[in-house]
């Protein structure tokens, strides 16, 4: 409760930084009513206010939201299935986690968005390819955490639930999983952004609906205006999903503080 | 992000605790990983021979046949032209986030009022950006230079803040007890301190400012090795395309190779 009043407090986080996201939005406004940055290739908050209106009631928004939605969900679903099995699989043996090591770190580290031409030719253009390009961006950090996860347990909880005789799926399911939540969930937080990221290009360059399609077909009539409208709906679908994902976070690892 | 932080932090326990093992096991990983990538480049190599869909995945040895055309159509001129972009966006991402960075880590009521902001630009994928960043800039280096910029400013601001939020405070009594000024105290423990997370902020950023690069030059740009990438697979170039894909794997591993030697010589008075 005084944790959060203090935020509440007027030097606190919550007023100043309501304050900075409204001054910002006054200055960028009063620019653009003076005259002194073109609306036209600025935009201004009012103007953005304007068209969302009419962006949302023709269906635009909605559509987007929903295109996009279920592909995220669908790569994001294939990451988590896919890259909890295989870092699941290098942790069993030290045999596969030497062989796909380097694997999942080259999938990781190079630059793989690159792929998303390779994509659109096997998969086609539109839904499969964006799900393909967000898949391949997010699978690596999920298996790599949950590798990293299940190895962080610690070894003495699993000898002492060994010693009252728990079988090893006994202890894998009460034990080594719980332990490992904070690691393997940081990774999915990792995958749930680059997932957007791939879901994103791949409407871009070769989709026909969705946030990207939307974002680059405004871009290429250059209305700044609309462009914006569709980044802003899409970030605060994104604060949305990053919010849900903590709250999965703290309610998995709910028993911690009861310890 | 501390969380992130953490996580990075236990990779690098990992690889520690990987160096310290015998000899053979560390030997083991490299024959294992090795054979395996062998394996599969073969497996590529034979279904793409029996296979109808050859022109269409590539294969091995039509990639390594195709390097020469891909060097001739301009791999290298297209390459340093990026690498130019990547160059010039990086220089404004690191001057702009570590001084904003550590601003913002040292002084709480900047923190506060900037923070909600930073922290949903930081939400926004890049490369929705992209379109804005050529409609303001126009096409070409410029844009692109922009977009790496935006790529990789965040994990260079988000690590110097937090590099700077976990300094030691008796440090700072410390300066002040010998008679330091402040501004001493600033450049000896905000900067000197929080040195190790910034580098780790600047290999993060180079690893999106490679992205940037690419897909704002995939977007809108006649050079670069982006635009090359587009005109392979406008063309269904697969082979082509797979040496353009692969050498910036490679240029990417080596910069993140050399960030991460400066990364361990700057945190090695920490331990």
């Amino acid at each position: 409760m005084a944790q959060v009043r203090k935020a509440f407090r007027l030097d606190g986080p919550v007023v100043l930084g309501t304050i900075g996201i409204l001054a910002i939005l006054a200055v960028w406004q009063i620019l653009a009513s003076l005259g002194a940055i073109n609306p036209i290739v600025a935009s201004s908050p009012l103007l953005l206010l304007d068209q969302f209106g009419p962006m949302w009631a023709s269906g635009q928004l909605p559509g987007a939201l929903a295109a996009s939605g279920i592909e995220f969900a669908v790569a994001l679903a294939l990451t988590l299935a896919v890259g909890g099995a295989i870092g699941f699989i290098m942790y069993s043996r030290k045999v596969f986690e030497f062989a796909l090591d380097p694997i999942v770190w080259f999938v990781y580290i190079a630059p793989i968005v690159t792929l998303y031409p390779i994509f659109i030719i096997w998969f086609g253009l539109g839904r499969p390819a964006a799900i393909a390009t967000g898949f391949i961006l997010g699978v690596a950090p999920v298996a790599i955490n949950t590798k990293a996860g299940l190895e962080s347990t610690d070894r003495l909880l699993v000898r002492a639930a060994a010693a009252f005789g728990a079988s090893r799926g006994f202890v894998l399911r009460h034990v080594v999983l719980p332990y490992s939540v904070p690691i393997i969930m940081a990774g999915v937080r990792l995958a749930v952004g680059r997932v957007i990221i791939g879901v994103i290009v791949g409407e871009m360059f070769g989709g026909n609906q969705g946030f990207g399609y939307v974002i680059a077909y405004y871009g290429g009539l250059l209305r700044t205006t609309n462009v914006m409208v569709a980044i802003c709906t899409l970030v605060v679908a994104g604060i949305a999903i990053t919010q849900l994902v903590r709250a999965l976070e703290a309610w998995c690892s709910r028993w911690r503080r009861t310890a | 992000m501390g969380r992130t932080r953490r996580n990075v932090a236990t990779a690098v326990q990992a690889n520690v605790a990987v160096k310290s093992r015998p000899v053979e096991i560390e030997r083991l990983r490299v024959v294992i990983g090795v054979a395996t990538v062998a394996v599969l480049l073969g497996l590529w190599q034979i279904a793409s021979m029996l296979g109808p869909g050859g022109r269409l995945t590539g294969s091995p040895a039509s990639i390594v046949r195709a390097v020469p055309s891909v060097v001739g159509d301009g791999l290298f001129v297209d390459g340093l032209y990026s690498l130019r972009a990547l160059g010039y966006g990086l220089a404004i991402a690191i001057s702009a986030g570590v001084v904003l960075g550590v601003l913002i880590g040292w002084f709480k009521t900047l923190s506060y009022l900037l923070e909600p902001m930073l922290m949903s630009f930081y939400i926004t994928p890049t490369v929705a950006l992209v379109p804005l960043v050529v409609i303001w800039t126009g096409v070409g280096n410029r844009s692109t230079a922009v977009v790496v910029a935006l790529s990789a400013i965040f994990p260079i601001l988000l690590n110097t803040i937090a590099g700077v939020r976990q300094l030691d405070p008796a440090w700072l009594r410390a300066v002040q007890a010998y008679g330091g000024d402040r501004l001493t105290a600033f450049r000896l423990i905000a900067l000197r301190g929080a040195l190790p997370e910034i580098v780790l902020g600047i290999r993060l950023g180079v690893g999106r400012g490679l992205i940037g690069v690419v897909v704002a030059e995939m977007y809108a740009s006649t050079e670069g090795i982006g635009s090359l990438l587009s005109a392979y697979s406008h063309a269904i170039r697969i082979s082509q395309l797979f040496v353009v894909v692969i050498t910036i794997g490679l240029v990417g591993f080596c910069i993140v190779q050399v960030m991460r030697t400066i990364e361990e010589r700057v945190s090695r008075w920490r331990r």
